[in-house]
This record gives structure tokens, sequence and C-alpha cells, in this order.
């Protein structure tokens, strides 16, 4: 039966998370290998809306925000939870996304957390692919079960940190056994020259290397202008760099 | 509960379990075809306008799929249904932007207008301990409405009845009642859908009803 292939991104804050997911989606939707796209910012300090070219109405913490607070009322009217957070879905250019965002009440959203997690598997399986950008806590995002394809890519710039970051996050997994069967790591922001220091670094965090997007300049100025990067130019380096890692991440005989 | 509605029901909490929405004991809109278990993915894109504009007449739209602009009076004949109804229906959907309505010199002719079906995946699943030949026969002859079909059975099988479900394409899965344990001993084929009007009927029902049981939440 169809499963849905996960394919998130950590690392340090600021390290390159929303820059080379943004990449990874303009990559595959050049491809056309899936679908069904579901892109979930679960950063609480979200950014995905400039670099995918989106408009975000509302996120999940608001609606569970919304849901709680018409629950404790007099009469628990208004609309469902499920229908809610359905609703808090937006829809791209050749992808839906849903940004998790932050709940700002106090007491307890046990409740509404409970359906949220529910709700949340049930609509992951109407996707193809997830893509999610997560802060650098993943432990948030506990799935029921892993999948041989769900990769998590742990995003390095050339910041001894982002390394220290990096082992923090796969002591984690390891930690809490966490879904992830395949584990990357990908630098972003060298020097080209860099490679080998990149890679001996890699070595000393212990994952294996998916490959390194250097230093930017259409990606810089697009961050500066507020521009998107699903409209990279078609020979931009980095485009090719990832749509390279995708065709091994997800070969040819694997899409649908 | 007899034995085999209680595989049924299991059946049922395996696939809605996987994320299905389903139907058991279901019958294709439109004609006595019973299938045993429907099971349908949905795409969060179409499913949620059906919430918002209501869920599409599928019984009139499908004679419209075809795209073009169809003479009322035609839609009345191929539906089958009352002048009246029709006329109703196709006012209210036309009020709900699944399609336009042309009305030119008393003569109204209908376009159907953003409708894309709502699901990513069909799945037929059937008991195969009770009339098997007449379930495979269903499956072969809906073949091009539905993805994958497969057959379950708390038993091993024979060789030959092996053959004649993979001769049809079908998969095999065995439950074990014991432990409540669905194991897919051979895959199904992945058929493409060919009759697009029986799939999107079948479809629409399964979503609409189990969307509808979704309202009865609390929370
Ligand atoms: N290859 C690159 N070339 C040039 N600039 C880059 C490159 N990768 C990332 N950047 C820039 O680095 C900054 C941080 O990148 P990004 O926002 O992707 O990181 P992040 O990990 O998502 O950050 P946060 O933790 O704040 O969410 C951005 O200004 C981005 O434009
Ligand atoms: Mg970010």
């Amino acid at each position: 039966m169809s499963d849905t292939r996960f394919i998130s991104f950590s690392g340090k804050g600021g390290s390159g998370k929303t820059t080379t997911m943004s990449l990874f989606l303009s990559a595959i939707l050049r491809r056309n290998i899936f679908k069904e796209i579901l892109v979930i910012d679960a950063d609480p300090d979200a950014n995905l809306s400039e670099t995918l070219n989106i408009h975000v109405e509302t996120t999940l913490g608001e609606v569970l925000d919304k849901r709680k607070k018409e629950l404790e009322g007099p009469a628990a009217a208004g609309t469902k939870l499920r229908f809610l957070i359905w609703d808090s879905i937006g829809h791209g250019n050749g992808f839906d996304f849903l940004v998790m965002g932050h709940t700002t009440g106090t007491g307890c959203y046990c409740s509404v957390n409970s359906v949220l997690n529910e709700v949340l598997v049930e609509t992951v399986t109407m996707y193809d692919l997830v893509l999610i950008d997560f802060d650098a806590g993943i432990e948030h995002f506990s799935r029921r079960s892993g999948n041989p394809s769900d990769t998590l890519i742990i995003t390095c710039d050339p910041s001894r940190l982002s390394f220290d970051t990096a082992k923090r996050i796969k002591r984690l997994i390891e930690e809490l056994a966490l879904p992830y069967e395949r584990q990357f790591l990908m630098g972003c922001r060298f020097d080209q020259n860099q490679k080998a220091l990149f890679n001996g670094l890699a070595e000393e965090v212990g994952l294996e290397v998916l490959g390194m997007i250097a230093y930017d300049a259409e990606i810089a100025t697009k961050n500066l202008l507020g521009e998107d990067l699903l409209s990279l130019t078609p020979d931009n380096p980095s485009i090719k760099t990832v749509q390279g890692i995708l065709k091994q991440l997800v070969p040819d005989s694997e899409t649908i | 509960m007899g034995q085999e509605e209680l595989i049924l029901a299991a059946a049922a909490a395996y696939f809605s379990g996987k994320g299905y929405y389903v139907n058991t004991n279901f019958t294709v809109p439109g004609t006595q075809i019973a299938l045993d278990l429907v099971a349908v993915l949905p795409k969060m894109r179409e499913l949620k306008p059906r919430l918002k504009m209501g869920f599409a007449p599928t019984g009139i739209l499908v004679h419209l799929l075809d795209g073009d602009w169809i003479p009322f009076e035609r839609i009345v004949d191929k539906t089958g249904f009352d002048t009246n109804f029709v006329g109703e229906a196709l006012t209210e959907a036309a009020q709900n932007d699944w399609v336009e309505i042309d009305i030119h010199k008393e003569a109204a002719r209908c376009r159907i207008k953003n409708y894309k079906i709502p699901a990513r995946e069909c799945v037929l699943a059937f008991l195969g301990t009770q009339n098997f030949t007449e379930k495979l026969d269903t499956a072969r002859a809906l073949e091009g409405c539905y993805h994958k079909a497969f057959f379950i059975f708390p038993y091993s099988l024979d060789d030959r009845t092996t053959d004649q479900i993979a001769l049809m394409g079908g998969g095999i899965i065995k439950y074990h009642q014991t432990h409540g344990v669905f194991q897919e001993l051979m895959p199904a084929q992945t058929f493409d859908i060919e009759s697009i009007k029986r799939y999107a009927l079948i479809v629409e029902k399964v979503l609409y009803d189990n969307v509808w049981v979704m309202t009865e939440e609390i929370i």
C-alpha cells in the first residue's frame, strides 16, 4: 500500500534548514516525482512563507488556542478541531503546507493535543511526500512508526557549534529511538575549498555526508530582497547540487 | 457476530488505522454491485472544499465529467431522475460552484467547473471465504474503477485459488484472528483508473459517509 515518505531537516539555528528544504522542494517540483506533497514548518519562528512564496493564514498553534478557548466556554459550539486543522493547511503551487507555530494560552492542552496528534497522523497519510523543517529539537514530533525511507537531514554551517548540535541531535535520536531510518549531514554556506574540512568534521559526528551546498550569492541576494527560492535560475549551482542528491535519495525506481 | 462479520470489522479497523476512509458492505452507487470493503485515501486539497461547498452531487456530476456543455435534457435522461430533482440539484451545484449553467432561449445547458476527484487511492477488499468466484468476477468487472483489490482469508490458500487471484491482479491478505494481524502475502497489482465516472461515484460516497462520522467528534 502506498507509504508516505518523510524527509525532515534539523540543525543549529541559522545553519540553513529552511534554505536547504526549500531547495529540495524546488528540485522535487522540477523533477515532478511526487504528486501530493505536504511541507510542514515545525519551527516556532517560522520563516517558510518567504522562501516558498506562500501566504500563511493561520498556524496550528492559533487553531489550538482558538478551539481550547471555545471548549472552555459555556457552550462548546464551533468548528471541530479536526476541521480547523484541515483549514490551517494552505495550498501552494504544487504543494500544501502547514505551519505549526506555537500556542500562547496557559493551562492544559492535553485534550486538544491528543486530537492534534491523531489528526496529524491521518493527515500525513494523504500525501506521497512530507517535508519537515524543524528547529534543533526534533523530539516534539514523534511518529507512530518508522519507515525505511524516513530521512533526517541535519544541516551544518561553517561553525564548530553546528557540528556540536549535530552530535546532540544524533544522540537524541538514539536515546529516544526516534524513527529516522536514514540520517545524513549536509553542509551549507561552506566555501568550495572547505570540502575536506567539512568531511573531516562530519566523520567526527559519525553521520554519513549527503553533500555540501556552497555559499551561493543568488540565495543570499534573494534572502536580502525577501524573494522566494522556488524561482532560482535553472542553472543555479545549489539547485544542481540538490538535484544530484535527490537522485541518490529518491532514485527513479522509487518515484511515483 | 458471525465469523465473516468479525473479519470484516477487523479489516475495516486495519484499513482505517492506516489512514483510509472505509465503508463496509458497500453498494456501488447506481448499481447492484456489492463490495465487502472499500478503502479510500483522500486528497486534502479536494476534501476540504467539500466541507465548505457541500459534497458534489456526484450522481449528476458524473454525467458532466467529459468536460463540455451538456444540454439539461440530456442530463435528465442520463441520470434517469425526475426533471425537477435534477434541476434543483444542478441549481444548488451551481451555487456551490461545482457547475456553471448557461441559459439561452429557454434551453439550459451545464458544464462542470472545477471538479477533481478527491482521492489519492481506492482499494477494494473482499472476504475470500464466501462467494469467492462471484467476488473474483466483481473485482474483474470493476477493473479501471479502483487501484488495488485484495482478498482476505483467515487461512492459507491452495495454489489454484492463489493463481486465480494472481491472474486478475489481486493481492492476498491472510488474517490471523488470534493476533489481530493482517499479513499481506501477495501484493496487489496497481491498476490505472479508466472509468473515471464510476471511480468518482465510489470515492465520493465513501468520503462523504466518513466525513459525516467525523462531525460527531466532540473536540
Ligand atoms: N548556501 C547558501 N548560500 C548563501 N546563503 C545561505 C545559504 N544557505 C543559507 N543561507 C542564508 O543563511 C541564513 C540562514 O539560513 P536558513 O534560514 O535557511 O537557516 P535555518 O537553519 O532555517 O535558520 P533558523 O534556525 O533561524 O530557522 C539565511 O539568511 C540564508 O539566506
Ligand atoms: Mg528556518
